[in-house]
């Protein structure tokens, strides 16, 4: 990831100056790059913009008076990646915030308890993928409390099927199978 | 009286027992999200989107509406007790509101906040109610190429009144358009951006992107930050102002209802802008500017008087001219397109009973939230203690489940992790999410007008200069967008955004 990678730039800049050529590298970073928000937003928004305008290549132009599927998206898909452009410049102009600290761990939980749901949710039931999110979000801080997750599921589980499944008809399967 | 006879059928909707129930289900779910950080109202209506199908229109649009201006309320709660704005709007009010806290004073503020609340939600209420007639008469005369300009005019006043880079906001707001782009081509049906995939047939759900960006990206931003509050909840036994206290605050509210309202109307404003603003007059009309930052009451007065006279009349340029001015009004056109509502000036004249309905659900509501802040405070202030362990993996299954009902689709519940790690990456890289909303409902409608304008004109871009109306609009776009850019007014603006 991109983004994972300046990030690793920032701590290795704190760790110290053990590593020479690393260092080096940090410095050469620093000077060429000043802004980096502004640097990766625009290489983030070039690389959507291109994406649309590759994409979206062969969809039918039309004329300015019948405009064809292509027409508005091409000239949004310019506009961004001159924006993004821009922006990328300017990230290498003018001095900037650093990008915080990227924390793996609860991203990818978080992320991985939603997407756990969508996999359960209908092959295993609402039950397992209440307490699959759970549990596995919960995980995202620290040291996890057992006693508390258990509460969490208990209350959220109740809230899925009294609430959602038996009160609002919402059509979700209770159990496995 | 037009106005009376509205009102009348107004309070006639509003004022039944069922409207009123979801009324109060909406202001106390409000006043709750407010007081929670870590979930705003985006994030709510969001997920509550899809339940609301279920509901009667105007009982749902009148249950979502409680929800933004609810919390605007419950986020100075938490901005006085915690010195954590439970919304963006409360943040200015952290500065004072927290500071009387520490004096012992929290009652004091509380009350003048949720006082200053309630004059200036009626007063914007009656706004809303007199305005919108005349605007909606206005818009009726308006053909495609109007329309275009008025949606550009409306998103280039939204990046120009955000704060953050401007830049950025308005790759931001292009990048919206495109992403609302995808699905079958309108006219012609062929598929753009579908990546062969036909669950996007109907285009990417609002409520996907929604929720992905704002609730999921949130979470993991807040779970980095770790928490430590601390709560005054010792000291908030003498609830009432003194006598000084009105006499200092009353102006203060008067004032921050009258900014509120009117930086509510433009586009982009919403309940921030106001507050901010509000905040700033105070600071430079006081005899003593020193005492701000110091617990003045006039601090916590104008500010919330704004936020909240804001959030309703937000509401002005998305029933009148079907325009969302900020991301809760983005999800509103949602929940009314869900209902079979084409938001815009027709509303008022097909459904006049909704749209008064939902305006005077408003005076409701903030009655309401009177009881609700005042006399049952103690009840917000015990939520306070609930930790966020607990919170978030809560919020995140009602998120799961919001998304998959919509649909009944798996696969948006797959699309949305992917927006939750883009809105994780915008977070990291300082692009605000709300201008990408913004662009991203009106991206369709921009497509639509711009090509029956074109074909109108045979293809001759000058009609969108020559007609005079919509000529004016998109010089009062130009116009603002020079004046943003303008090195000394940007300084004022950064200065603005970053002093309070």
């Amino acid at each position: 990831m991109r983004v994972g990678v300046s990030a690793d730039n920032e701590t290795r800049q704190t760790s110290g100056v053990q590593h020479n050529a690393q260092t080096t590298q940090c410095q050469w970073g620093r000077r060429v790059i000043r802004g980096r928000q502004d640097f990766w937003a625009g290489l983030l928004f070039v690389s959507f913009g291109v994406l649309a305008l590759f994409v979206g290549r062969n969809y039918p132009m039309g004329t300015a008076m019948r405009m064809g599927p292509g027409y508005f998206p091409m000239i949004l898909g310019g506009l961004i990646t001159l924006l993004g452009l821009a922006l990328t410049v300017r990230g290498l102009l003018v001095r900037g915030e650093a990008i915080e600290r990227i924390s793996i761990v609860p991203l990818v939980l978080v992320l991985a308890s939603v997407a756990v749901f969508a996999w359960t949710v209908e092959d295993f039931g609402i039950l397992a993928a209440v307490v699959a999110v759970v549990v596995i979000s919960s995980l995202a801080r620290g040291r996890p409390h057992w006693g508390e997750i258990l509460l969490v599921c208990v209350v959220m589980c109740a809230l899925a099927v009294g609430l959602f499944t038996k009160a609002l008809g919402l059509p979700f399967k209770i159990w496995p199978g | 009286m037009d106005l009376l006879d509205n009102l009348a059928l107004g309070f006639a909707v509003a004022l039944t027992w069922q409207n009123i129930a979801f009324c109060f289900l909406g202001v106390a779910l409000g006043t709750l999200i407010g007081v929670l950080p870590g979930i705003g109202p985006v994030a709510t209506i969001a997920m509550l989107l899809p339940i609301t199908f279920h509901f009667e229109p105007a009982s749902a649009l009148i249950m979502l509406a409680g929800i933004y201006y609810g919390a605007q309320y419950g986020g100075s709660t938490t901005s006085i007790l915690v010195n954590l704005p439970g919304e963006a709007s409360s943040v200015v009010t952290c500065l004072d509101g927290y500071q009387m806290a520490r004096q012992g004073r929290a009652g004091a503020a509380l009350a003048i906040a949720a006082l200053g609340s309630f004059f200036a939600g009626c007063v914007a209420t009656l706004i809303l109610a007199t305005f919108a007639p005349p605007l909606a008469e206005l818009a009726f005369k308006f053909g495609p190429a109007e329309r275009f300009s008025l949606m550009v005019l409306g998103l280039v006043a939204a990046v120009t009144l955000a704060h953050g880079s401007l830049l950025k906001a308005v790759t931001m707001i292009v990048l919206g358009i495109l992403l609302g782009l995808v699905g079958a081509d309108p006219e012609v049906g062929r598929m753009r951006y579908t990546f062969g995939l036909p669950q996007l047939t109907d285009g990417i759900g609002f409520v996907v992107v929604a929720m992905g960006i704002f609730a999921f990206g949130e979470i993991i931003a807040n779970l980095e930050r770790g928490e430590n509050r601390e709560v005054f909840t010792a000291n908030i036994k003498g609830l009432w102002p003194t006598r000084e206290d009105f006499r200092l605050a009353w102006k203060a509210v008067l004032r921050g209802t009258g900014i509120g309202s009117l930086l509510g109307i433009l586009p982009g404003g919403g309940a921030v802008l106001g507050a901010f603003a509000s905040y700033m007059v105070e600071k430079k009309l006081a005899k003593d500017p020193s005492r701000f930052g110091k617990g003045a009451i006039e601090g916590v007065a104008g500010p919330e008087s704004a936020n909240n006279a804001g959030a309703q009349t937000s509401f002005i340029p998305l029933l009148t001219l079907g325009i969302p001015s900020n991301a809760v009004m983005a999800l509103m056109v949602g929940a009314m397109i869900i209902h079979g509502i084409q938001p815009g000036p027709q509303v008022m004249q097909e459904r006049p009973e909704l749209f008064w309905g939902m305006i005077a659900s408003m005076w409701v509501g903030n009655l309401l939230l009177v009881i609700l802040n005042l006399p049952l405070i103690g009840i917000w202030v015990k939520l306070l203690s609930v930790p966020y362990r607990l919170l978030y993996p809560a919020i995140l299954v009602l998120c799961c489940i919001g998304i998959y009902s919509l649909n009944n689709s798996v696969f948006d519940v797959g699309l949305a992790v992917l927006f939750g790690l883009l809105g994780y990456v915008f977070i990291k890289l300082k692009c605000e999410p709300a201008p990408l909303m913004l662009g991203f409902v009106l991206g369709p409608m921009l497509e639509e007008n711009l090509r029956k304008a074109m074909t109108i004109s045979r293809g001759d871009p000058s009609v969108f200069v020559t007609r005079p109306l919509s000529m004016s609009m998109l010089l009062i776009a130009a116009v603002l967008l020079i004046l943003v850019v303008l090195p000394a007014v940007r300084r004022k603006r950064e200065v603005a955004f970053q002093e309070p």
